[in-house]
């Protein structure tokens, strides 16, 4: 979403016309002589000759200055209101609106009453924290901007910026469970009395939790490519009442005859091998990447190399097991994914850290200045 | 990369578990709120430790000019902060001062009362010293701009000036009030005593017309504007001075620097007087055949004493001469004199000649230079007004030395501009000329145009004579006026 609309057009105007009026009035009286030729101001505005060299001081000064620490407060009330939700004191976007415009209102309003003075150190300090405000506030914007266009293309599934450790904490669960599912079954203490296992449990005793992780674990693509079609789905080789529940395009009710075949004790051997190819690859690379807490060191947070790696890990293992490992590279899509999120996010709220304490310190220091100079000076 | 859709259902698949992440904020929105909330708590800290232990510099808003440095440091020198340090400061109190520099802007008046102390404990300046019918005064500080940097204070600019003259309403109010006042008032600006001025009588409206600049709205000067004529009664010829016919001076061709020479600061010049600059010239020489005895200059009296003395004066001729024996002096003085009755009747007669006529004898082109006895009478450029029974009457010449009173001038800037340039005195024929110039003439370099500064400041002075104190005029009499030679006293 971009932050200029045609809403913004009227404030546009305003502020223009507002910059046109305050110079104006300024070069009126204080310049007169650089106007133009009938342009000049008409008596009522301007202010009885005064003393003051230094505009600050002069009636007309204090005025521009007054309503430059007025707008610095309302500025400042933006960030409660955005905190006190239910507030009925216009939309949060008006808010933004007036925050944005009134706040760049300040720059010919403060230029004008310091009269373009450094002045002494105090003066001097507080235009450099009104520097410093009004840069990272523009910067902000410009990012605001910006921004949303560039999430738009490169984040696909954006998800809530909150929620993005609870969802790389559900991939790496979804990922130890399949390592685990691969992993044999360590022997178990033979029970006379036990039934014997059928066949089929037999096979597919080792990946039955991996079965399960398609129902339990909902990682965005592997949810994304379950529903656009795709037949990397893990539900043939066991299907879980849970994939019936999910995928809805997909509905095995019954174990297709595909996985039957897969199935056959002769397939057993070459799945020993290919589960600890998974296995190794997700304990060596899948796993220490998911679990990082910055991805992007890591290779497989480059998307090429993880394509590349995945392919080739493809090769090592047969049809039947593709699609886990396309599941496997769908948590590390995920992942980078949800690092250029956290990155851009970043990228879009790091100005914040300047904007909002100088703002708070440019407000206090002004009312300060206000003060010493109207009743010290 | 294509999105992806999901449901509604497959959103809430995803975050389960995690629906209440909006209970607790979020880290880097809880550092954002401490580091702003160690920021006001900091400024706050930082605004209280200030008010208690900082230097006041702090809040300065430039360096103090070289001329205030002594106390740069100590803001009270200055500033009333009385309104704090009292703690008089209550919710009405805060009313009125926040009503009163929103109307009149940040308070003057109390820095202009220690002004007004402190200088008149030094030098006896006072704030109130501009011209009487002065409508408001001025703060100091308006147009003795501090905090502007180390060096000297900022030279007055003119719109400070303009800010009354300007106006229209200002300047009709100050003529009102001059009106009432009596002219003496207005003697602020006196010359020192030693200088001869030549003040016009003030106009009935003072000098309130409206200005906006020198080169636009500054009314022509006063002694064009009313085409002054010089009153003095010595006759001289400047046109005369300058023709072809003159013979040179120390070999040099007669120019305006013989004559007019600068005081040593070179601001303005020397008094002309006989014995400097016209004596190489117009010796006394009376008698042709002894051009070395000349008359005195300057005293009737003692011109007529010598007239009355010849025999003697001729006696101590022959002696400079180198005639010692008396018999031969004697010899000398009756030649002499015996010359001289042929040349006139009596000695009354000789007197009257030396006195009103105004070419008693042609002057000698062919002696030798420096014997040149060029003497015409005393009425050639003076006015001889007859006494009976004793000297005649000549009347002394005043000779001004400042013709603008009220504007500063300085001939040292302007060295690099020919004098006749400004002053015309080559086609002068008339001592009521007055050759001083046009408005025009100033503004040809003192303009936008010229690029030479034409503040106001660059002429005028705003403030009176340290000597007065507020109030007061100058006291009578202490002025070396001509002004009663034109016929218009005080």
């Amino acid at each position: 979403m971009r932050i200029f609309n045609r809403s913004h057009v009227p404030w546009l105007i305003f502020v223009v016309l507002a910059t046109i009026a305050a110079s104006w009035i300024y070069f009126g009286n204080f310049h007169p002589r650089r106007l133009p030729a009938g342009f000049g101001l008409p008596p009522w505005l301007v202010q009885k000759p005064s003393e003051h060299r230094s505009v600050g001081g002069t009636p007309l000064g204090l005025t521009y200055g007054t309503i430059a620490f007025a707008i610095f407060i309302f500025a400042t009330l933006f960030s409660v209101r955005k905190r006190v939700v239910l507030w009925r004191l216009g939309t949060l976007q008006r808010w933004m609106r007036s925050h944005i415009w009134l706040t760049l209102l300040t720059i010919p309003l403060v230029v004008f009453h310091s009269g373009f003075r450094l002045g002494g150190p105090m003066t001097t300090l507080l235009i450099a924290l009104y520097v410093i405000v009004m840069v990272s506030g523009i910067y902000g914007l410009a990012l605001q901007h910006q921004m949303p266009r560039i999430m738009k293309e490169r984040l696909p599934a954006e998800t809530v910026f909150e929620q993005i450790p609870h969802i790389r904490e559900q991939v790496v669960i979804a990922a130890e469970k399949m390592r685990d599912s691969f992993k044999p079954a360590p022997p178990k203490k033979t029970d006379a009395g036990a039934p014997a296992p059928s066949p089929l449990k037999t096979v597919t005793s080792g990946s039955t939790p991996m079965a399960s992780t398609v129902g339990d674990i909902s990682t965005p693509t592997a949810r994304a490519k379950t529903v656009v079609g795709s037949t990397i789905i893990a539900a043939p080789l066991n299907p879980s009442p849970s994939v019936a529940a999910v995928g809805t395009a997909t509905k095995p009710e019954a174990p297709l005859p595909g996985a039957v075949a897969s199935a056959k004790p002769g397939a057993a051997e070459g799945d020993a091998d290919s589960e600890a190819v998974l296995v190794e690859f997700l304990e060596r690379q899948v796993l220490p990447y998911l679990k990082a807490k910055r991805g992007e060191r890591f290779r497989l947070g480059n998307s090429r190399f993880s394509d590349d790696a995945f392919r080739f890990v493809k090769l090592r293992v047969p049809e039947v097991y593709r699609s886990r490992v396309e599941e496997i590279q769908a948590w590390c899509d995920e992942r980078r994914m949800l690092d250029l999120q956290t990155k851009l996010h970043h990228w879009l709220h790091a100005w914040l850290f300047v904007h909002v304490p100088f703002s708070f310190l440019l407000l206090m220091l002004t009312a300060w200045h206000a003060f010493v100079t109207l009743f010290y000076y | 990369m294509a999105a992806p859709r999901r449901t509604q259902k497959q959103i809430a698949e995803r975050y389960k578990g995690n629906l209440g992440y909006y209970r607790s904020l979020h880290p880097w929105r809880r550092a954002r709120f401490w580091i702003s909330f160690l920021a006001i708590i900091g400024g706050i800290a930082g605004i209280v430790l200030f008010q208690t232990r900082g230097r006041e510099i702090f809040f300065n808003p430039g360096k103090i000019s070289s001329s205030h440095a002594r106390f740069a440091d100590d803001c009270a020198q200055c500033h009333d902060q009385s309104l704090i340090s009292s703690g008089t400061l209550t919710p009405s109190t805060f009313k009125a001062v926040l009503r009163d520099r929103f109307s009149h802007g940040v308070a003057f008046e109390p820095i202009d009362q220690k002004c007004d102390a402190c200088h008149l404990k030094q030098d006896r300046r006072t704030h109130t010293f501009h011209e009487a019918s002065v409508v408001q005064d001025r703060s100091c500080s308006a147009c003795h701009q501090e905090h502007q940097g180390p060096g000297p204070l900022k030279l007055v600019t003119s719109s400070n000036c303009v800010s009354c003259h300007g106006s229209a309403e200002v300047m009709q109010a100050s003529a009102q009030r001059g009106m009432q006042l009596s002219p003496q008032a207005f003697h602020r600006h006196p010359a020192p005593p030693q200088q001869v001025v030549f003040e016009l009588p003030r106009p009935s409206r003072g000098y309130t017309q409206k200005i906006s600049s020198f080169w636009s709205g500054h009314p022509e000067f006063q002694l064009n504007r009313e085409q002054v004529r010089d009153p003095d009664v010595l006759r001289f010829n400047h046109q005369r001075h300058f023709a072809a016919d003159i013979p040179p001076v120390n070999g040099k061709r007669l120019e305006c620097n013989y004559c007019h020479r600068p005081e040593p600061d070179g601001r303005y010049y020397q008094r002309i007087s006989f014995t400097a600059n016209c004596q190489a010239c117009h010796l006394l020489q009376f008698d042709p055949k002894n051009p070395e005895l000349t008359l005195p200059h300057g005293n009737a009296t003692a011109v007529r004493a010598f007239l009355r003395s010849l025999p003697m004066q001729y006696a101590e001729l022959a002696v400079k001469k180198g005639v010692t024996k008396p018999n031969e002096i004697q010899a000398f003085v009756t030649k002499q004199m015996t010359q001289l009755r042929e040349r006139v009747r009596s000695g009354e007669d000789f007197e009257q000649q030396v006195f009103f006529v105004t070419d008693p004898y042609k002057p000698q082109r062919d002696a030798p230079p420096g014997v040149r006895a060029s003497y015409y009478g005393c009425a050639l450029c003076h006015e001889v007004k007859p006494v009976a029974n004793t000297a005649p009457m000549i009347t002394k010449p005043i000779f001004v030395d400042r013709w603008m009173p009220q504007a500063n001038f300085n001939h040292a800037k302007h060295a690099s501009v020919k004098c006749d340039d400004c002053h015309h005195a080559i086609q002068s024929r008339n001592t009521s000329d007055i050759l001083m110039p046009t408005k025009a003439n100033c503004v040809t370099c003192h303009s936008p145009a010229g690029k030479v500064v034409a503040a106001c400041i660059t002429c005028h002075t705003y403030h009176g004579s340290p000597s007065l104190v507020a109030g007061a005029a100058a006291p009578a009499g202490k002025y070396s006026f001509k002004q009663t030679a034109v016929g218009n006293p005080p």
